[in-house]
């Protein structure tokens, strides 16, 4: 089968695939070796580094989105929609006092779970533990639909096939090494990242003068250039609160801020955040010199690798087709690990064994959970739903109604089980009315807006005091139900 | 109002100024802490 962008001969393209995928799982073999225990396989022995762990996050945080639609983004909504995707740094910035925070008050956690169930009782629990979920899948099958698509339109290998080895890989390198494996891999694809998007943007810079670029663009298309763009301008805030609730509430997050060593989580953090702050800019400035290269005309969504192919040739392809290989697994086995652990240690040890479970038993069921999340991620993938992103979208206010209640529980000691009840009811509610009433802009503001206001109106009314000592009393198994309730 | 070529310019090398540098730093973090037995 012939590829889509022509560069790559179908040869090199099986051989690539195949190449990579055997390269991870050989290498999460080899990084996995160390997961003796239930600590080592679910948060690496709680002593990540700090270059092992501001990488991971790094890495998570690149998905195929941030590679392949922030040129779409600058392509469509000029230099404010290269701002507008940075600002999704933003989330990994601020959490950098959330996770110093969490490793103070909680050095005995494994899940973001963990937190709510302690702080806000089973109540609040339950209701984030829906929330969490339903944004871990549509996120992990997201990705794996994206892996499937662009194997296809980048080296013509059918959808089926690719998705398949992209997920496959992910699973096997997953369940041999859990935690160890996932940063281990997250920290080689992170620098593989970073260097493939610097190459081609050099050489792409190298091809053209950016003043032939800024005239190219401001002659063919001038709106792309305007300091006031309304729907960039709002693209802003909306990237800017979903990335913030999709950071501060998902186990991916946490179990990371648990895995790194104590006193390194606010370092690694702010790293992650200043690291991959540049990416989007860099490929978006790819994409912006379409123009100017003479490439026309083109396809939004694959107008980075067209550009790279078209200046780097069969070089610029391969580059292209590895960044994006490992951009989509850096954030499939992070969700594959994380979704795991959050599904093991709260809906399986906590809501259906109520505590009751030893650590070995634990360890198996995370084995076997990895698995089942990740053929049912396949089975998802496999009919090849078009508008998934608009599902992920979907998640946005239900995300950001637990952005407060979060933020509030780890600070503020009259943050309350009501509030933070209310607000992710109300938040969701509401965010919910205003995407389907507003437009999907809207949504994950109004969804902020409103369990902030729940959150805060509960908390100023109340004159309960939350001892956050409580939360270091969680032992390594999870607590009976009853100790929960504590708000 | 339009952005200016400069702008651009200043966006453009920072953006792989800093790209550079996280590629540096992250070799530098782990060197260290590989000599230190401090990465995991």
């Amino acid at each position: 089968m012939e590829n889509a962008l022509s560069f790559l001969p179908p040869s090199l393209s099986w051989g690539l695939l195949f190449g990579l995928a055997t390269i991870w799982v050989v290498l999460g073999f080899f990084f996995g070796r160390k997961a003796k225990n239930l600590e080592g396989f679910m948060l690496a022995g709680r002593n990540v580094g700090l270059a092992f762990g501001a990488a991971t996050a790094v890495a998570t945080w690149i998905t195929s989105n941030t590679t392949l639609l922030a040129p779409q983004f600058a392509i469509q909504m000029g230099i404010w929609g290269m701002l507008a995707y940075c600002t999704a740094s933003i989330g990994l910035f601020l959490f950098a006092p959330l996770a110093k925070r969490i490793q103070a008050l909680m050095p005995h956690g494994m899940t973001s779970g963990d937190f709510v169930r302690l702080r806000y009782g089973p109540t609040a629990w339950k209701i984030f533990l829906l929330i969490s979920s339903f944004y871990a899948v549509t996120w992990l099958v997201s990705m794996g639909m994206a892996g499937g698509l662009l194997m296809e339109v980048l080296a013509g290998i059918p959808y089926k096939i690719g998705m398949s080895v992209i997920l496959f890989t992910c699973i096997a390198y997953t369940l041999i090494g859990g935690m160890y494996a996932v940063i281990g891999t997250d920290f080689l694809q992170t620098l593989v990242i970073l260097i493939g998007v610097l190459v081609v943007a050099i050489f792409v810079f190298s091809a053209t003068d950016l003043h032939v670029v800024y005239e190219s663009v401001s002659t063919e298309r001038p709106a792309l250039l305007k300091v006031l763009f309304p729907a960039a301008i709002m693209a802003v805030f909306n990237n800017l609160l979903f990335g913030l609730g999709e950071i501060f509430h998902s186990n991916v997050w946490w179990s990371r801020a648990f895995a790194i060593r104590k006193g390194l989580g606010f370092k690694a953090y702010a790293f992650a955040g200043l690291f991959w702050l540049p990416i989007p800019i860099v490929a978006g400035f790819v994409a912006l010199s379409a123009d100017s290269l003479g490439i026309m005309p083109y396809r939004p969504d694959i107008i980075g690798p067209l550009v790279a192919g078209t200046v780097l040739g069969k070089t610029g392809a391969v580059l292209i087709y590895i960044v994006v290989f490992c951009s989509i697994a850096s954030s499939i086995d992070s969700l594959l690990a994380a979704t795991s652990d959050l599904v093991v240690k709260d809906f399986v040890g906590g809501l259906i064994y109520k505590g009751n479970i030893s650590d070995e038993k634990l360890g198996k069921l995370a084995k076997i959970c990895i698995l089942v999340i990740g053929l049912g991620a396949w089975l998802a993938c496999l009919p090849r739903i078009a508008d998934l992103a608009s599902v992920l979208f979907f998640a946005g206010p239900l995300v950001g109604s637990t952005v407060w209640p979060i933020i509030t529980g780890l600070f503020w000691p009259k943050a309350t089980k009501a509030g933070a009840i209310w607000g992710m009811v109300l938040g969701s509610t509401c965010g919910l009315w205003a995407y389907f009433s507003i437009g999907w802009f809207a949504a994950s503001l109004v969804g902020t807006a409103v369990s902030m206001i729940t959150v805060v109106v509960a908390a100023t009314l109340s004159s309960h005091k939350f001892d956050f000592k409580l939360l270091d009393e969680l032992p390594a198994r999870p607590t009976p139900l009853t100790q929960g309730d504590r708000a | 109002m339009m952005f200016s070529e400069a702008f651009l310019r200043y966006l453009v090398f920072g953006g792989m100024g800093l790209t550079a540098l996280a590629i540096v730093l992250f070799i530098v973090f782990f060197l260290r802490d590989l000599k230190e037995e401090t990465l995991w």
